[in-house]
């Protein structure tokens, strides 16, 4: 399997590596050794303040997502025996219709003639539709986090799922309270789960480019959308550039607490 | 008390889960022709049109295909790969991890043009196999993630007892790690089927002459996405849920039948 | 958790109902090989009528393989990079055929050896003049067309706006109308500066760039795609914005407000889409009949109604008109040919990647 990750991506990636040091001149690739693609990226202020903001973006929605799937996935596997399986594939199910027309849709709840804002208003509660519902930060972490939400609960259910709930109830009768009891057993167990629906969310937020897109205000373009800008403008080399020192700043972000959380010590 | 607002959060959840796919669905049957609010009247009339969109079916069946084959390749790689990336301990290792998260890093722009280059470079052609090799690469990760979330912490005391026992590897595998794993690989199977079905950009770079249904999806951006193409999704979700709950009740009858039995699980 | 059920049995369950699904598949799979041979034509969905391929399977026996594209410059990007022997035709819109012929990508068209663009194609599309060859012969076979001028609220904008300048206005802010289409945008800057849109340098781009984020500000999103600006017309978020008149009245006509389409006096930039023939193609005659027939007047009158713009086929908007749609066709300028060639057709620039550096400094200036 090691050869099949190696053939299909590293072969190409060290293509487009190559490519990252040529420039493309009127449509067509000068294959002459440059450095030029990867101090653009630090000319202007733009890309590292854009690559920020995309971080920060999904270090929130990130944790948002955790904080929202954390008690569905408790909820499905300790009060529901019979369906817990269904439940679990519902969850991943609300995922196979396209992405594209499932973001549509949610336009079409928080728009300005959306759902939202129309109950809210024929229950007199506002006069003028709310602004921050769409095309704001809001949108953008709500949307995002729905859009992550399966993948987490799906990794924290695979976690908790073989937990060994005598140990909560051994909690309880050394006089834990729930919470306590929580924090101190549960999460350390299902950590594995959390750490996975982190990455699993985390990661690939930095390379979507359309719903953020899409929910998003105008001030709120992430990373993605301009370096497919530079692609389509047949900047190979560029976008290459780009996609590597953003891959790499990731990887720099994510070893961090990669350290922290040493897993090893839950490999018996 | 905790244990009823749990119960009702994971309803709400749910509802938060299905909201804008009860939308999809409100306007496959909307009078409208564009896909969208206001709502101005039942009709059946796109699901009629879905009925003869020739290139739709196309387009849906070439994207089953894919999502198929990428699914059991993925899940099965994703699998294999996950245990020496828990378990073992090599030089590299921290590498080796790294390694599988950067597919999920790279936008898929430029994995879409890296695969194009490589295959022209091979003189492959670009069909199905190239749509399904570039599914793979980027599913891979996913799968090695979920399965692994299930190997961490597991209890590998079974299967020492297991082979003290006299059982040989292939079946200390078989008989106690995989059902034990199987919910993680379950998981990232339902998962790398999704991702197939729904990727656009590096499909459309490694595509040959059978276009998927993203991708024709995708091509209506310019001119408005017809109202067709919800129905679809509407006819497609219901048949899945039917598949679920056919598979959960088989699943149950199998339980059933088997504690009749008089095996113990 | 427990597997009550073997793993055999579970095992052995989901094969059958893996081979049922598969052999559901095999036996649904999509139309029957074809006799006659196959047209693979990469282009917009928006053209594809499933009533017209199958009218011409049935007359002619060739099967139509539709492989969806979604903008120029992906497609231009994969066909460049790998070649377009897969495909017979291929679209795109504007001068970008221009770039294509550069390429040796495809072969020109003598448009009146087709028989239904001989009789039926406006004379105005059969010369324009950009896409053609020396010896007569024409880049691409086109479709339709559209105009880019401001479309605006009526209720909420009394006066017809005349100029790009209506879109700075301050006045306006929060619903000023903003596409993630930049060869549309450019354009607007650059008529308001002076400059030619598609061949600024990085000193008017500079500049350029400032008046985009300018409009950006007014705007309450970048919108993308048809659907999204729909939307925002219909529900009166965006008052005023860059499109075309049968997109207008595609707004009027979907519950919204009533909607007037300006030509600015700056001057205003369109497209004109089409098909293109891809050289060395191995189904040349297939594809030249698939071209022959989607010129047609039933495919055009069907397409046209349907998504709503200028035509390029007389005999199709002739066929409109006597189905009772005569205002649709003047609401889309359908038969005033003659004015899409007073557009200027919006093309690559060859100095792409300054344009889109500075397409990026628009898209992430707050």
């Amino acid at each position: 399997m090691a050869v099949v990750q190696v053939g299909l991506f590293v072969l190409p990636m060290a293509i487009m590596f190559l490519y990252s040091f040529w420039t493309t001149r009127n449509f067509q690739i000068v294959p002459t050794f440059t450095l030029d693609n990867y101090r653009a990226f630090f000319e202007s202020w733009t890309y590292p303040r854009v690559l920020l903001r995309t971080l920060g973006t999904a270090v929130v929605i990130t944790a948002a997502t955790l904080v929202l799937a954390y008690p569905l996935a408790y909820f499905i596997v300790r009060y529901t025996r019979r369906w817990q399986k269904v439940l679990l594939a519902a969850v991943v199910l609300s995922f196979w219709t396209s992405g594209l027309l499932r973001a549509y849709a949610w336009m079409a709840v928080l728009g300005h003639g959306g759902i939202i804002n129309k109950g809210l208003r024929a229950l007199g509660l506002i006069d003028a539709p709310l602004p921050f519902l769409l095309y704001s930060p809001f949108s953008v972490v709500l949307v995002m986090t729905y859009f992550s939400l399966p993948f987490a609960v799906v990794a924290i259910y695979s976690s908790l799922e073989k937990m060994d709930w005598a140990l909560l109830d051994a909690a309880a009768d050394l006089g834990a309270r729930p919470l306590g009891a929580f924090w101190h057993v549960t999460l350390p167990q299902t950590l594995p789960g959390v750490v996975s629906a982190a990455a699993l969310t985390f990661v690939p937020l930095v390379g979507m480019f359309f719903v953020p897109l899409l929910v998003g205000g105008p001030t709120s373009v992430m990373i993605a959308p301009l370096i497919a800008n530079q692609m389509q403008a047949f900047q190979l080399g560029l976008g290459a550039a780009m996609s590597f020192i953003v891959a790499l700043i990731v990887l720099a972000a994510l070893a961090l607490p990669w350290r922290y959380l040493d897993l090893g010590r839950l490999e018996r | 008390m905790a244990r009823r607002l749990l119960i009702g959060y994971g309803v709400l959840g749910f509802v938060f889960l299905y909201l804008p796919i009860a939308f999809l669905v409100l306007f496959s049957f909307n009078d409208n022709i564009i896909p969208s609010l206001p709502f101005r009247g039942f009709t059946l009339r796109w699901y009629r049109e879905l009925g003869f969109d020739f290139v739709l079916h196309d387009a849906l069946y070439n994207s089953l295909v894919v999502a198929s084959i990428t699914t059991v390749t993925s899940t099965l790689v994703g699998t294999l790969a996950a245990f020496p990336l828990v378990r073992c301990t090599f030089a590299l290792k921290r590498a080796a991890q790294a390694m599988t998260i950067v597919p999920m890093v790279i936008p898929h722009f430029l994995m879409g043009v890296a695969l194009l280059l490589f295959f022209a470079f091979l003189r492959l052609p670009l069909s199905r196999l190239t749509i399904v090799l570039g599914h793979v690469v980027f599913t891979v990760p996913f799968a090695i993630l979920i399965v692994s979330t299930r190997l961490y912490g597991f209890d590998r005391s079974l299967e020492r007892a297991a082979g003290d026992l006299g059982a040989t590897p292939a079946r200390v595998f078989w008989h106690v790690t995989l059902p034990l794993i199987l919910p993680g690989v379950i998981g990232a199977a339902l998962f790398v089927f999704t991702l197939s079905m729904d990727e656009f950009l590096i499909t459309f770079f490694v595509s040959g002459q059978k276009g998927t249904l993203t991708m024709y999806i995708w091509s209506l951006l310019k001119d408005g996405i017809a109202p067709r193409v919800n129905a679809l999704a509407s006819v497609l979700l219901a048949a899945s849920f039917v598949l679920l709950l056919v598979g959960g009740w088989l699943l149950e009858r199998g339980a059933a039948w088997h504690s009749a039995q008089g095996r113990t699980p | 958790m427990s597997t009550a059920m073997s793993r055999r049995e579970f095992l052995g369950r989901a094969a059958l109902a893996g081979g049922a699904l598969a052999g559901a598949t095999v036996g649904v799979s999509p139309r029957p090989a074809a006799a006659a041979g196959t047209v693979n034509w990469l282009a917009w969905g928006g053209h594809v009528e499933p009533q017209g391929i199958k009218s011409f399977f049935d007359a002619s026996g060739i099967r139509v393989n539709h492989v969806g594209m979604s903008g120029n410059a992906e497609t231009f990007a994969k066909l460049k990079l790998s070649g377009a022997s897969q495909y017979d035709l291929f679209e795109a819109d504007g001068l970008w055929p221009v770039r294509y012929h550069q390429e040796g990508l495809i072969e020109p068209i003598q448009l009146d050896s087709i028989p239904n663009v001989a009789k039926n194609m406006y004379p105005e599309f059969k010369k324009i003049p950009a896409l053609q060859v020396p010896g007569g012969a024409a880049l691409m076979v086109p479709w339709g067309w559209n105009p880019t001028g401001l479309i605006y609220n009526k209720n909420k904008i009394k006066t017809a706006p005349t100029s790009y300048e209506v879109l700075l206005d301050r006045k306006y802010k929060g619903h000023v109308g903003f596409s993630d289409q930049h060869e549309f945008l450019w354009p607007v800057a650059a008529y308001l500066l002076g400059y030619d849109p598609f061949k600024m340098n990085k000193e008017q781009l500079n500049r350029a760039k400032d008046v985009l984020i300018q409009i950006k500000r007014n705007a309450p999103t970048i919108s993308k795609g048809w659907n999204e600006q729909l939307r925002l017309y219909v529900e009166e978020t965006v008052w005023i914005g860059m499109s075309s008149p049968g997109r207008a009245l595609t707004v009027q006509s979907s519950g919204g407000p009533a909607m007037g389409w300006e030509r600015p006096k700056e001057g205003y930039v369109g497209w004109i889409d089409g098909d293109m023939l891809v050289k060395g193609s191995p189904n040349r005659a297939a594809a030249l009949a698939w071209i022959n027939h989607i010129h047609s007047p039933e495919y055009v009158a069907t397409n046209f109604q349907r998504l709503q713009r200028g035509s390029v086929n007389r005999a199709g908007v002739e066929l409109l008109k006597s189905q009772g749609m005569g205002d649709m066709v003047r609401a889309n300028l359908m038969d005033q040919p003659e004015m899409a060639l007073k557009m200027r057709l919006i093309e690559a620039p060859a100095n792409q990647d300054e344009y889109a550096a500075a397409w990026n400094e628009v898209l992430a200036a707050s």
